[in-house]
């Protein structure tokens, strides 16, 4: 069954995407998420995604193509990719992370929550609220009280906290 | 909520702090970093061995992360069982054998601190009286005079009320050293401590100074207070209380 002539034509997939609209990815490729790889084992070749849309789907095949083609020459090729992909939105990143877990995407998960935690890091409360559009909900009290709970956290490396929300 | 499972999703990748100051930021994000799990996670990887734990723990991962993960160096002494008030300091003074000043002082006279120094005491002395440093002074009335060629001596006991106890604090030195720009004689014993105590600690010294005045006499040392320290190791009041507190008491 598998020859290894070069000839040969790998086995090609199609992605459908929540707005129904179809890709075609190998299936090489594909299988790096678990998801699509328990479908292809089912037998399917159209892979229905109602979960994700068209521009998330689009990123998350560009992220497979590039991971796809991992040989130990071009890792640091790849970092540079990882780097130039997480700097997008708030809420692309939000719609992909949602999406890659979807998917079961592993080191799509770990890159994106990576990302996240960057933008958490060393970052005052009210910097974090401004970044991930959170209204505070706590009533002055409450919050004075969450604050000395945990002010043993912030007690020595205060200098280190980033004020501004970016 | 979708922002839940990102969440779950991330918290794992902070630091403790970081998951602490995430707790600050609204009731959502403090009920998920609240669950121990990624306590347990952040535990783990300090202290792997802490989860390997036979028995069930009895704090959580949250409480052992908090209490461990950094060294205090903020030094919060607590109240000391000691206070002034349980405390009398039995001075005795003497040149040659002669006794010149002998008095039970109350621990609250000696804590309040220097009266207002008479006039005519130097500068330098009335400076470092009227500094912020915590010392023990009482003031000697009426003042005694001390002619240079003679030796003198000091011993301090000192008595507490709450076990009926007392302690040696010098046991009987010579005041050698005087310090003409501050206007002081200096003498000092070294403290015996209790038992485990005195195993690690030692070297820590009692101080006791005799305040003169500045007449200008070089022959005699005219003497209007007294001055007790321990310098070599407590600061403030309550250092002082619990250094006392640590003292061989029979």
């Amino acid at each position: 069954m598998a020859s290894s002539s070069k000839t040969e034509q790998k086995k090609m997939l199609i992605l459908k995407s929540s707005e129904e609209e179809e890709f075609e990815i190998e299936e090489s490729i594909a299988v790096q998420s678990g998801t699509i790889k328990n479908m292809v084992e089912d037998d399917f070749t159209l892979i229905p995604l109602p979960n994700v849309d068209t521009e998330t789907l689009i990123k998350i095949i560009k992220y497979m193509k590039k991971h796809g083609e991992k040989t130990k020459s071009n890792e640091k090729d790849i970092e540079e990719f990882d780097k130039e992909f997480v700097k997008k939105s708030f809420t692309e990143l939000k719609e992909l992370v949602l999406a890659a877990n979807y998917l079961h995407i592993t080191s799509l998960i770990d890159l994106l929550c990576q990302a996240f935690a960057d933008r958490i890091k060393n970052k005052s409360v009210k910097a974090i609220r401004e970044i991930f559009g959170i209204p505070n909900d706590f009533t002055p009290e409450e919050e004075a009280e969450v604050y000395e709970q945990h002010k043993w956290a912030h007690e020595e490396g205060k200098e280190h906290i980033d004020h501004s929300a970016y | 909520m979708a922002s839940e499972e990102i969440l779950k999703a991330v918290f794992p990748f902070l630091e403790g702090t970081e998951l602490a100051t995430c707790m600050i930021v609204c009731k959502q994000w403090r009920d998920i970093a609240r669950d121990d799990y990624f306590w347990k996670c952040l535990c783990s990887k300090k202290w792997p061995s802490i989860c390997k734990r036979t028995s069930p723990p009895t704090v959580t991962y949250y409480n052992l992360f908090q209490n461990f993960h950094k060294r205090q160096y903020r030094r919060t002494v607590l109240p000391p069982k000691l206070s002034f008030s349980d405390l009398e300091f039995y001075i005795d003074i003497w040149t040659e054998e002669k006794i010149i000043f002998s008095d039970v002082v109350p621990g609250p006279v000696l804590q309040k601190g220097i009266w207002i120094p008479p006039p005519g005491i130097c500068d330098v002395l009335r400076f470092h009286l009227e500094g912020p440093e915590y010392k023990m002074t009482l003031p000697v009335e009426p003042r005694f005079t001390i002619p240079l060629c003679q030796t003198v001596s000091v011993s301090v006991l000192v008595g507490r009320k709450d076990t009926n106890k007392a302690a040696c604090i010098i046991k009987k030195s010579l005041f050698d050293y005087i310090d003409r720009t501050a206007y002081r004689a200096l003498a000092f014993d070294y403290l015996d401590f209790s038992s485990p105590i005195s195993l690690f600690v030692s070297g820590v010294r009692a101080w006791i100074s005799l305040l003169f005045m500045d007449h200008g006499n070089e022959g005699a040392l005219d003497v209007f207070g007294i001055e007790m320290d321990f310098c070599d190791a407590a600061n403030s009041e309550h250092e002082v209380l619990w250094l006392l507190d640590m003292l061989e008491w029979k």
